[in-house]
């Protein structure tokens, strides 16, 4: 029995996303010491804490998504923005319905991602300065969309989003359940293959047959469906539009994705992406909490928000220097596994 | 042929891409031909070019230091911080930036080359905690100014017209010369930048050469952010965090390539001088432009620049 | 309407009361009130700083009164999403107060019923939060008067027909947009003619920026209006070498006092206007909020805007080169990053506003 235990566990430690969930394991702990597991996992503020931290999740997921395909794009953070602004603007200046000024902002999403396919799938231009250079674009583009922060969101969508099912489930998971049974079926297709072989090495994948520009096109497809599901969950937590939030999304996103355990390409898996943002969220909440913990049992120490900040950014460090203990000797092994498959399928290709 | 041309002479297309903006400038608003707009141009490129010697190199070998806006404002505070306004404290200043910058370098190239993260990652994770410790050291208000005759040696004018500044570029030009096309390391630094494996196979410490192309930047870096605090006469947290984005730009435009082995001082120089220009240019009140106008433009020249100098090899061959 | 929106807002606040109405008694112990002060951002703005730890003073003289408020303080980041986060939390908390300086205007009606509904005293300090849908206090400086005072100086001693720099804050906040109004109306009444503009965000580094590149550009000018961050643009000046304009103004920092009365000591080198935004209008809303938890009524007459329920204090202190002796003291002893700060003590509060 213990045997089975140990080879299970070996096997899980070979799987991508073991970095990122022992950072996800170590963070859940960490608020239920801190908080107490009563209070912690309480349906009020767990509900809280899922439905505010959806859209970065979501964000994080359109960013594993490109870093999975070899590319990456920093500009999600302002495309967020994006959607929630031409969301509430056609509802607003144009009067339709919110469902079609959902689809709309969604639309804007994929829009913005075709450009950044352009730029770096067509045009091979670095992927972190052509989408650095984008985001000052869409920062603009935003702004002339919508100049002041303004708007409303009818009471009958952003209530459900806000509340708990039968008082236990948060509505708002419905949203990252559904992206991730769209990715767990996009996973199947032969998309869901190429996309590995043409992150890992894009010529060896153009050589066994597979056209890299056409899937890293789907992959940001996909990503702007994901980002458009982010900006309308935003638009839902803060149930108004603001030209100018969510700019941080982009480079947060990286970072959570890297410390999750995924790199620049081929390697790696959805899981880590979402370990990684459950991780950097989770961080700050326990953060937070401790500091106000501190507050109240230490009369007089007011929780200075500078030492708040720090001490969440050196524990996102430490993260990072986590994953060199977890993550890098895994990397090597798939790297040859993949090389191999890719080599298997063109000599598959070519009849021999 | 053009290409040619451009890998030549890297710093041609820049500073004539730069003239043209300028002369563009001039027309649409003829005042801005003046002697401040020049010298302000002046100065300003050569503190980017500054704090980007460094990032050059670390580029070259196949890196990137996003820590060198925190290390800037950093070293800022900490000018202001010894000086305090009173004259006769700068090697007591000098010092402090000095260890404060090794150190972070170390802490740059030590984790980078240990744990096998992207360097951007990495680099930006130290940065935010670099820029953490600023508002913890000083509870958010900096406090002090940088010496007057520091300040002087910064911002006034040789003979009413030169800007004092370019004294400090007659001594870091050559010494960035130096190291990058005589030195020894700088010659690894290009081995190490184009291919790793080989340079290791022949003999070349690549770590220690990684190692030291971090704290190299973090040191020009410190040494630009005193050069800061006496051009802002004070010093706030993060003030020049935005160096950050704008060293990698100029390095890149300059034609150093994102994977290494490639790239020049010169075409640094020449990008810091371009992206000068060009947010001048965008600023120039008779071109009537709205911050978003503003910001849009800025992003398609930046694609327009990406496209010109840093397309990656095609698939197909 | 402005009378429905009067009696609404006594409505919500009778309704809070009613919850104390058990706590609060004026003999002897004294009541525990917990605060939480919500704010946009703090790193990096030096007004944001101040504005906390003069909450934090104001918090703790309420012993006096019979208040001991603890203080908690919770920051967004400039984050909507964080803000609601933490405001939502403080809800469950079970917080006495909620004195929030939002992100945006906008966006946290729905936030604030809640609180309202649990019986918590939800007031917006400073930026003022421009929802008609419900009914909080709003209590902040008065940035028309600001703009206008400082416009109006600049147009007597520029004279007419006069050429203006005018830098703005932030904008679409909505203190920025009044103070530009302010500023705007001035302008017009003595027909200064802006030549060149920008906005500096509360970033001193941007603020020299964008002086620079506006010196830069050659356009002639008499005088600069800026929204504070004076000495920021200042420094432009400083490092091209060019000559000072004939007035430049507003703001009340240590730093912009000092180099005011160092520049003019000799003589009138260049005409300033130093003028007080407080950051203590956190306190002071503290204050509001203390009356009324002491069972006050607010006067009718008070509002600025009926609608949206505000009340704007005005600047108290401002000097310029004519009256610059009598604050000497005041500019050399104040450190180069501070401002100049006040708040109304729940005894004024209640003189002034409070029947």
């Amino acid at each position: 029995m213990s045997q089975r235990l140990q080879q299970g566990f070996s096997q899980f430690r070979k799987n991508p996303a073991f970095a990122g969930f022992v950072l996800f394991a170590f963070t859940i702990l960490l608020n239920a010491v801190i908080q107490g597991p009563g209070s912690f996992f309480g349906v009020r503020r767990l509900n809280t804490l899922i439905y505010t931290s959806l859209p970065f999740l979501l964000v994080v997921m359109a960013q594993s998504v490109l870093l999975l395909s070899g590319t990456m794009d920093i500009s999600v953070g302002v495309q967020v923005a994006l959607v929630n602004v031409v969301t509430i603007m056609t509802m607003q200046e144009w009067g339709l319905s919110f469902i079609l000024a959902c689809g709309l902002g969604i639309g804007a999403a994929i829009i913005a991602s075709l450009v950044c396919w352009l730029l770096v799938s067509v045009l091979r231009l670095p992927a972190l300065l052509a989408s650095f250079a984008l985001t000052y674009a869409i920062r603009g583009v935003n702004v002339l969309i919508m100049s002041v922060a303004q708007g409303k969101v009818p009471r009958e969508f952003y209530r459900p989003y806000q509340s708990a099912i039968f008082d236990m489930v948060p509505a708002s998971i419905l949203a990252l359940v559904l992206a991730l049974l769209v990715w767990a079926y996009v996973r199947r297709t032969r998309f869901g293959t190429n996309i590995y072989a043409v992150g890992a090495n894009p010529r060896n994948a153009f050589a066994a047959g597979i056209n890299p520009a056409k899937v890293q096109l789907q992959a940001f497809m996909l990503k702007g469906l994901f980002v458009g599901m982010a900006g309308i969950c935003l638009t839902l937590v803060t149930a108004s539009g603001n030209p100018t939030q969510a700019e941080d999304y982009g480079i947060r996103s990286l970072a959570a994705c890297i410390i999750g355990g995924l790199s620049f390409g081929g390697w790696g898996s959805m899981a880590c992406g979402v370990f990684g943002g459950s991780f950097l969220i989770l961080t700050q909440n326990a953060v937070e909490f401790s500091f106000r913990r501190l507050g109240v049992l230490i009369p007089g120490f007011t929780a200075s928000t500078y030492w708040q900040n720090f001490v969440s950014d050196i524990i996102i460090f430490l993260g990072l220097l986590m994953t060199m203990v977890t993550a890098k000797g895994q990397r090597e092994a798939l790297r040859i596994n993949l090389q191999n498959s890719v080599m298997f399928k063109r000599r598959a290709a070519h009849g021999k | 042929m053009g290409n040619n041309i451009m890998r030549r002479w890297p710093a041609l297309m820049p500073v004539a891409i730069s003239v043209l903006l300028y002369a563009f400038t001039v027309i649409v608003q003829p005042s801005a031909l003046n002697w401040t707009a020049v010298t302000s141009i002046v100065m300003l490129t050569l503190l980017l070019s500054f704090a980007s010697a460094g990032q050059t190199l670390v580029l070259i070998g196949g890196g990137m230091d996003f820590t060198v806006g925190a290390v800037m404002s950093a070293s800022a505070i900490l000018t202001a911080a010894i000086m305090n306004s009173q004259d006769g404290r700068f090697l007591p200043a000098f010092g402090a930036v000095m260890v404060m910058s090794v150190a972070i370098g170390l802490l740059n190239g030590v984790c980078t080359v240990k744990i096998g993260l992207p360097p951007l990652i990495v680099t930006m994770a130290i940065s935010n905690v670099v820029s953490r410790l600023q508002y913890i050291l000083t509870q958010g208000s900096p406090l002090g100014y940088a010496s007057p005759a520091f300040i002087r040696t910064v911002t006034s004018q040789l003979f009413g017209v030169v800007p004092s500044l370019t004294l400090y570029a007659l001594v870091l030009f050559p010494l960035m010369f130096y190291i990058l096309n005589r030195s020894r390391l700088g010659h690894q630094v290009y081995l190490v930048g184009n291919n790793p494996v080989a340079a290791r196979l022949n003999g070349i410490g690549v770590n220690k050469v990684v190692i030291l192309t971090y704290v190299i930047s973090a040191v020009f870096s410190g040494f630009t952010g005193m050069l800061g605090a006496a051009y802002m006469q004070s010093a706030k947290c993060q003030m020049f965090d935005e160096y950050a984005y704008n060293s990698l730009i100029a390095v890149i435009v300059g034609g150093t390539a994102l994977t290494g082995g490639v790239g020049t001082y010169t075409g640094t120089i020449a990008g810091a001088l371009l992206m000068v220009v060009l947010n001048n240019t965008l600023t120039t009140p008779a071109l009537q432009l709205t911050p978003p106008m503003r910001n849009i433009l800025l992003g398609l020249v930046m694609v327009l620049l990406l496209i010109l100098y840093n397309r990656g090899k095609a698939v197909r061959q | 309407m402005g009378m429905k929106r009067t009696l609404v807002l006594l409505l919500a606040l009778v309704m809070t009361m009613a919850l104390f109405a058990g706590i609060a008694n004026s003999t002897g112990a004294p009541v525990d009130i917990r605060l939480a002060s919500h704010n946009a951002v703090i790193e990096g703005n030096p007004y944001r700083v101040r504005y906390e730890a003069d909450i934090q003073e104001a918090a703790a003289d309420a012993i006096n009164y019979g208040f001991n408020v603890s203080y908690a303080s919770f920051v967004a980041n400039m984050d909507a999403s964080t803000e609601q986060r933490l405001i939502q939390n403080s809800i469950d908390d079970g917080y006495d107060i909620i004195l929030a300086n939002p992100v945006t205007a906008t966006g946290l009606d729905h936030l604030i019923e809640k609180a309202q509904d649990a019986g918590i005293l939800y007031i917006n300090a400073d930026c003022i939060y421009t929802s008609t849908d419900v009914s909080i206090l709003n209590i902040a400086t008065d940035q028309y008067y600001l703009g206008y005072h400082t416009g109006s100086y600049a147009g007597q001693v520029l004279g007419e027909g006069a050429k203006v720099v005018m830098i703005a804050a932030w904008d679409g906040n909505p203190a920025n947009t009044d103070r530009q109004r302010g500023f705007q109306q001035a302008i017009t009444e003595y027909g200064m003619d802006v030549v060149a503009s920008g906005n500096h965000d509360w970033d001193a580094a941007k603020a020299t920026q964008i002086m620079t590149e506006i010196l830069n550009s050659g356009v002639e000018f008499d005088g600069v209006l800026i929204s504070q961050c004076a000495e920021a643009a200042l420094i432009a000046f400083d490092a091209t070498g060019r000559a000072y304009p004939k007035f430049m103004g507003f703001n009340d920092t240590g730093e912009w006092m000092q180099r005011m009365v160092e520049l003019n000591k000799d003589e009138r080198v260049m005409d300033f206007m130093v003028l007080s935004n407080p950051p203590g209008v956190g306190g002071s809303a503290l204050n509001f909020g203390l009356n009324i938890l002491l069972g006050k009524e607010l006067r009718e007459d008070i509002y600025d805007d009926e609608s949206i329920s505000s009340i704007l204090l005005p600047s108290k202190i401002w000097f310029t080169y004519d009256n610059m002796d009598e604050y000497l003291e005041l500019a050399n002893t104040m450190a180069p990053g501070d401002a100049i700060t006040y708040w109304l003590t729940v005894e004024e509060v209640a003189e002034q506003y409070f029947k």
